[in-house]
C-alpha cells in the first residue's frame, strides 16, 4: 500500500524539483526571455507589415508566430534537456538521487514531466508576450487559433522533450548527448527522416532512382514527429497547417489522418520514455 | 535477521567493442552477512572492490551473478523498498544542480516521507549556517556532512556509508563517529567502508577485509589480532602492589613477560585512562600511539626495556603499575587474574598496530 502511495508522490516530487532545478540554473529565465522577445519582435514586425499599405493581406498574430515557434521548440527541447540526466550522472548527483527511494523509471518520468512543463511554457510565454502588442497594433488575434496553437505546441514540446530524455539516458557523455541531440534536430526538423527510406531504396536499386513509390516509404515518412505534427494540425486547426514548417497531406492516407498523426506523436513520447526507462534500468551508475 | 546478505556475488565489468576479453572482475563469489544492529566495517586496499560492493547493495550496479538481500528485500527487484529504510552516504557524489544545503535535506526528508525537522538534522551534522548556500560551493568535508544529514532523514534502519570521513577534519571525523554510535544505539545497523583503520576500530563490532574482489576474513578486530598472532601490552594501575598477583599472572598461558613499575612514573595516567575509557565505549577517544606509550611508560630501573627481564619496582602494599606483555588471546585472562588479587584502578591495552594487522590479511597497500 505504501508502495502504491509512495510512487506517484515521489514522481510528482521529482518532477517538481526537476522543474525548479531549471529555474535555479536560470534555464527558465533564459527560455522565457528568448521566447518573450521572439513573440514581441515578430508580432511587432507583423504589425508594421499590415500597416500603411505595405502589405495588402493582413497576417494574424498566431500565423506570424507559429512557424518560428515550431522551429524553436524542438531546438530548445533537445538543447536544454538532452544533457540533463547524463550531466547528473557525470557530476555524481545521480548517485545522491538514487541513494534516496526513487526508482529509475521515476527519474526518467520525473525528468520528462518536469522539463516538459518548462519547455512547454516557453511558446506560451511567446504567445502571451505577443498578445498586448497585437492588440495595441491591430494585428488580428483569433482566440480559437491561439488556444489550438498553445495546445499543439505543448504537445510538440513534450514529444521532443521525451526524445531528449531518451538521448540523455542512453548517452554515456555530455558531448555525445549534445551531438546526438543536434543530429536528431537535423533529422526530424529538416526532413532527414523522410529522406532516409528514399536513400535506402536508392541504394537497394543499384544507385538508381526507383520508378515507383513504395507505400512503406510513405508510412515511414509520416512517422516523423514534424510531419505527424503537421498532419495532426489539419484536424485541430487547418489554418495553422499553412503556418507550420511542414505541410499536411492534401488527400491523407490512413497513416496521415489527424487522429493517427496525433497517435504517432503520443507514440513517440511513449516509445522514447519506455526505451529510456528500460535501458536506464539496466545501466550501471 | 541479517541486515545485509550477499551470496556468491560476482561483478564483472565488461569491455566494449573488440576488447571484450579485457573485462575486469571486481568481485568474485562474495559471501557476506551483516547482522541486524551491528556496526560493520568494510576494509580493503585500493581497488579491492569495496565501493563496488556498496554499489551492488544500493542497486547502482547489477551483480553479474549471485543474490543480494538488504533488510530482507531482494535488491535488484525491490531496491526502492530497501532505500526507503536505508540512509546512504555514497562515494563519488555530487550536488543536485544548484540546490542549497537546506533544499537537499528537505528533498531527502520529503522523498522518504519523513517528518524530520531540517534544522535539527543540519544542526546535528554542524551545517547550520552554510545551509542557505548552493552545495556546489561547499568543500568536500561540508558536502560529506550534508550528505550524512540526508542519510539520517527518516530514522533509517540501515546506514550505508562509503568512506564517510573523507575530507573531514579531526573534529568532523569524531562527530561522524559519535553520530554512528548514536544511530546504532537507536537500533540502526551501520555498514561503512573506510581506509582509516583507527576509524574502523573505534566504532566497529566486526569488520570484513576485502582483497582483490574476495572476502579475506570477517571477524571482530580483537579476534583478527588473535588470529594474526600479534602481541598486546596490558597496563594495569593497581591500588597496592602484590607479588602474588604478579606471580599468578606470569603463570597465565600466553603471557610473555610481566613487570612492575613505580607509581612515580604515572605521567601518562590521563592518556592511559582515556585509552581504557575508549574500549569501554566512553566518550573520550584519545588513544596514545605506540611511541607515546613507550616514552611515557619508561621504567625507573631499566626493567622491561626489551631485554625480556621481569623485574619488580614496586613496594608491597603501595600503588603500582603492572605491565603485562602477552599474546592477544591472553589479554582477558591476564586482566582477570590481576583483578582477582588486587583492586585495579585503571586498565590500558595496546594492541598490534592495525596497519600490521591489515597487512597480515591482504597483499595490497591500504
Amino acid at each position: 500500500m505504501n508502495r502504491l502511495v509512495g510512487t506517484p508522490r515521489r514522481l510528482l516530487l521529482y518532477a517538481r524539483e526537476d522543474a525548479l532545478d531549471a529555474r535555479r540554473e536560470h534555464q527558465v529565465h533564459t527560455l522565457w526571455g528568448l521566447f518573450g522577445l521572439v513573440g514581441l519582435v515578430i508580432t511587432y514586425t507583423a504589425s508594421q507589415g499590415t500597416g500603411a499599405g505595405v502589405r495588402s493581406e493582413p497576417v494574424g498574430m498566431v500565423a506570424s508566430l507559429f512557424a518560428p515557434l515550431v522551429l524553436l521548440v524542438p531546438l530548445v527541447a533537445l538543447g536544454f534537456v538532452a544533457t540533463t540526466i547524463v550531466e547528473k550522472r557525470r557530476s555524481g548527483a545521480l548517485t545522491v538521487l538514487l541513494g534516496l527511494p526513487f526508482a529509475r523509471r521515476t527519474v526518467v518520468l520525473g525528468t520528462l514531466l518536469g522539463r516538459s512543463a518548462v519547455i512547454a511554457s516557453a511558446p506560451l510565454i511567446a504567445l502571451l508576450a505577443a498578445l498586448p502588442v497585437a492588440l495595441a497594433t491591430d494585428v488580428a488575434v483569433d482566440p480559437g487559433r491561439l488556444i489550438a496553437a498553445a495546445v499543439a505546441l505543448s504537445l510538440l514540446a513534450t514529444t521532443f522533450v521525451a526524445i531528449a530524455v531518451a538521448i540523455s539516458t542512453l548517452a554515456r557523455s555530455t558531448m555525445l548527448a549534445t551531438v546526438t541531440a543536434f543530429g536528431a534536430y537535423v533529422v526530424f526538423v529538416f526532413d532527414g527522416w523522410s529522406q532516409l527510406p528514399a536513400v535506402i531504396r536508392y541504394v537497394i536499386h543499384g544507385f538508381e532512382r526507383p520508378e515507383t513509390t513504395a507505400t512503406w516509404v510513405e508510412v515511414v515518412a509520416a512517422t516523423s514527429p514534424i510531419t505527424a505534427f503537421a498532419n495532426m494540425l489539419a484536424g485541430i486547426s487547418p489554418s495553422l497547417t499553412d503556418a507550420s514548417i511542414a505541410s499536411a497531406a492534401e488527400n491523407p492516407e490512413l497513416w496521415e489522418e489527424p487522429a493517427v498523426a496525433g497517435a504517432i506523436l503520443v507514440g513517440w513520447i511513449v516509445a522514447s520514455t519506455g526505451i529510456a526507462a528500460w535501458r536506464f534500468r539496466a545501466t550501471d551508475i | 535477521m541479517a541486515a545485509i546478505e550477499l551470496r556468491g556475488v560476482t561483478k564483472r565489468y565488461g569491455a566494449s567493442g573488440l576488447r571484450k576479453s579485457n573485462g575486469v572482475t571486481a568481485l568474485r563469489d562474495v559471501d557476506l552477512r551483516v547482522e541486524d544492529g551491528e556496526i560493520f566495517g568494510f576494509l580493503g586496499p585500493n581497488g579491492a572492490g569495496k565501493s563496488t560492493t556498496i554499489d551492488v547493495l544500493l542497486d547502482y550496479l547489477a551483480p553479474t551473478a549471485g543474490s543480494v538481500r538488504v533488510l530482507g528485500h531482494d535488491v535488484p527487484e525491490e531496491s526502492v523498498r530497501v532505500r526507503e529504510r536505508t540512509g546512504v552516504l555514497p562515494d563519488g557524489h555530487g550536488p543536485i544542480g544548484e540546490r542549497t544545503g537546506r533544499e537537499h535535506v528537505e528533498f531527502a526528508i520529503e522523498a522518504k516521507g519523513a517528518d524530520d525537522d531540517p534544522d535539527e538534522l543540519l544542526g546535528r551534522v554542524g551545517m547550520l549556517g552554510p545551509e542557505e548556500y548552493p552545495v556546489a560551493q561547499y568543500s568536500k568535508g561540508m558536502t560529506q556532512r550534508l550528505l550524512l544529514a540526508m542519510a539520517l532523514a527518516g530514522e533509517p534502519d540501515l546506514l550505508i556509508l562509503d568512506e564517510p570521513t573523507t575530507g573531514l577534519d579531526p573534529n568532523g571525523a569524531r562527530e561522524m563517529r559519535e553520530i554512528i554510535r548514536e544511530e546504532n544505539a537507536r537500533g540502526a545497523t551501520v555498514f561503512f567502508s573506510s581506509h582509516i583503520l583507527e576509524q574502523v576500530e573505534a566504532v566497529c563490532d566486526r569488520v570484513a577485509i576485502l582483497d582483490r574482489g574476495e572476502i579475506v576474513t570477517v571477524d571482530s578486530i580483537e579476534n583478527l589480532r588473535e588470529r594474526a598472532g600479534g602481541t598486546a601490552t596490558v597496563t594495569l594501575e593497581v591500588a597496592n602492589h602484590d607479588e602474588t598477583a604478579v606471580e599468578r599472572v606470569r603463570a597465565v598461558d600466553g603471557v610473555v613477560s610481566v613487570r612492575v613499575e613505580s607509581p612515580a612514573n604515572t605521567v601518562s595516567a590521563g592518556r592511559v585512562a582515556a585509552a581504557a575509557g575508549k574500549r569501554a565505549g566512553g566518550e573520550n577517544e584519545q588513544r596514545p600511539s605506540s611511541s607515546q606509550r613507550t616514552d611515557s611508560a619508561e621504567p625507573t630501573d631499566g626493567a622491561g626495556r626489551g631485554d625480556g627481564a621481569e623485574r619488580s619496582d614496586g613496594d608491597a602494599g603501595k600503588p603500582a603499575r603492572v605491565v603485562v606483555t602477552c599474546e592477544a588471546r591472553a589479554k582477558a585472562a591476564a586482566i582477570a587474574t590481576i583483578h582477582d588479587c588486587v583492586p585495579v584502578t585503571d586498565v590500558a591495552i595496546e594492541e598490534t598496530p592495525l596497519e600490521d594487522l591489515f597487512a597480515a590479511f591482504t597483499e595490497g597497500v591500504a
